[in-house]
């Protein structure tokens, strides 16, 4: 039976789906001629809401609790999660309303979908039942789908949802032939009823595991299942890509974790190591030679994926600590990077001469405060001190030296080097080029501002004293 | 052993399924061929269940048909979308996007 303990431990949850709702609402009841209105009151009514998500999350830190009939856990991991989840959005939020006015696509339902998929990733790390990994998933690839092709009048964000919905939906196939499986063997789908069964290797039972993990690994963008990334993401508008890259992936990540631990895959490093190196290698290789800079991003994206892959090498409590470390730091330097795009990007052009490399040639000497944030962003995704990018490498390259594959590690490092070749050349063009014609802003928002802003002092902050986030990871088992 | 031809019948429909997005180029083909991957996915669900003799199978199937219903929904209106920009829903050619 549900009762009201199942409710108090769920607050953040109950927020975020409510937000939702009342979002959905709130536009509804407005009459369009006070549009204006009603964009500012959800844009605040979002922003509370997260808000106060995040503050019942930190009070969950210390809980460890399974609720709604063993559907829902709630512990350190998970509240982390959250918190990590709900800063994500906050910044997409406080980033989206400027863009959205700018490229006439401000509507309420926006900030809905936000919400409902921000519900859906919840669910994904606190899942303690298949069923629920399953809807969560599907919530946020859902919401995700029709966010990708917001710019409904736009092609290329056509083009870009119908790429992610048909592979998105292709994949969904695999993941529930995979929780067939291992329902079918263990005649449970709940977590807790699994790991009394003490499944044994069984064929049946491995092909389950193996169809979930290939369907994490699309969700991720790991190797194999990495093709959709640059397309999804160049098409999508600015802000929700940066939303999908580093949020969605968070999410992805944070339920692989639990999935790794509850399954107890320890015993496939060598999968592990090979998913995590090719992905490495084809992020970092391809992104040499892009001219596009969401193109550029993506497969800089898909190399982080697999620096966070090196962490699943084996799930013991000092890598799910680094793996963790390594999303927070992700999150504020991908997501910042994106908004510093989503202002750079031109009003007009087609898709092929947009987000050139080429207009950023010289943006140091027209926006040095644009060009310093966006060189912060950089130097962070390029793992150089003392920002938080270079403790994420440096833990999770760690943790796969604790568990004796320091070659890993040290393809890895080599990797990383590769990568900080494409970062360096952006920040060149910044500062040491001459404008090329005139570099044209497209719109200045003090509220994208902020919400860079709030990433650099975080990447700072947690770079220079990265014990801000380890301490709260101490109670993680 | 009954149930051996029950998921070989599933999984022969999953197959065809699968085969059917590989090969296919019209988006709404290739929708149709994703909608049988999941109902035959619910095959599997569905034997096991009567198999194990619990339920939580079939609970299971009711959530992957509200989650199909949602993603047609969804997925036919980007189909729409893309169709009144580009006229035309044929996959091979959908591309300005790639490098």
């Amino acid at each position: 039976m549900i009762n009201s303990l199942d409710f108090a431990n769920s607050i953040p949850l109950l927020i975020i789906g409510g937000a939702g709702l009342v979002v959905m609402l709130l536009e509804t009841i407005f009459p369009k001629s006070q549009k204006g209105t009603s964009e500012t009151l959800i844009f605040y009514f979002s922003l509370a809401a997260i808000v106060a998500a995040i503050t019942f999350s930190f009070g969950d830190l210390t809980k460890n609790f399974i609720i709604y009939n063993k559907f829902i856990r709630v512990n350190t991991l998970t509240s982390v999660l959250n918190i990590v989840l709900l800063t994500g959005i906050f910044i997409t939020v406080l980033s989206s309303k400027n863009y959205l006015q700018q490229e006439k696509i401000n509507h309420g339902e926006y900030y809905s979908l936000l919400m409902f998929s921000l519900f859906g990733m919840m669910l994904m790390g606190q899942a303690n039942d298949l069923i629920v990994v399953f809807v969560g998933l599907e919530l946020m690839s859902i919401c995700f789908y029709v966010l990708a092709g917001f710019m409904r009048r736009k092609v290329e964000s056509n083009e870009s949802a119908i790429k992610y919905f048909l592979l998105g939906a292709f994949l969904t196939g695999f993941l529930l032939l995979g929780i067939a499986f291992i329902y079918g063997y263990t005649g449970s789908t709940n977590y807790t009823a699994i790991t009394d069964v003490h499944p044994q290797k069984d064929t049946f039972y491995l092909l389950g595991l193996t169809l979930v993990f290939i369907a994490f690994i699309f969700k991720t963008g790991s190797f194999p299942l990495q093709m959709w990334i640059p397309d999804v993401y160049q098409g999508a508008p600015t802000v929700v890509t940066g939303m999908m890259s580093s949020v969605g992936k968070t999410a992805a990540f944070g339920a692989l974790i639990s999935f790794f631990s509850i399954f107890a895959l320890n015993n496939i490093p060598m999968v592990v190591a090979m998913v995590a190196i090719l992905t490495m290698l084809y992020g970092n290789v391809v992104a040499l030679v892009q001219s596009n800079i969401k193109r550029l991003l993506a497969y800089s994206s898909i190399a982080h994926a697999g620096y966070i892959m090196v962490g699943f090498l084996s799930i013991n409590s000092f890598s799910i600590r680094a793996v963790l470390f390594y999303l927070v730091s992700y999150i504020l330097m991908q997501s910042g990077a994106f908004i510093i795009i989503s202002m750079v990007e031109e009003k007009t052009g087609d898709n092929t001469s947009k987000n050139t490399l080429e207009s950023y040639k010289g943006l140091g000497k027209t926006n040095p405060m644009l060009s310093l944030l966006m060189t912060i962003f950089l130097f962070s995704l390029a793992g150089i001190p003392p920002f938080a990018g270079f403790w994420g490498k440096y833990y999770i390259f760690l943790s796969a030296i604790q568990v004796n594959y320091l070659w890993v590690a040290i393809i890895g490092i080599l990797l990383s080097l590769v990568g900080v070749y494409y970062y360096i050349k952006v920040i060149l063009y910044m500062w040491f080029y001459e404008p090329v014609g005139e570099t044209t802003i497209a719109y200045r928002s003090d509220f994208s501002y902020t919400a860079a802003v709030i990433s650099v002092i975080g990447l700072f902050a947690f770079g220079v004293y990265p014990d801000l986030i380890l301490r709260y990871l101490r109670n993680i088992i | 052993m009954e149930l051996n031809f029950y998921l070989i019948l599933a999984l022969l429909l999953f197959s065809i399924g699968v085969i059917g997005v590989l090969t296919r180029r019209n988006a709404i083909v290739v929708f149709m061929c994703i909608e049988l991957m999941l109902n035959s996915v619910n095959l599997v669900f569905v034997s096991f269940s009567s198999f194990l003799g619990n339920l939580n199978g079939q609970i299971f199937v009711f959530f992957i048909m509200t989650v199909a219903a949602a993603e047609a929904a969804i997925g036919l209106a980007i189909i729409i979308a893309l169709y009144r920009n580009k006229s035309t829903i044929n996959l091979d050619e959908i591309n300005i996007l790639k490098w």
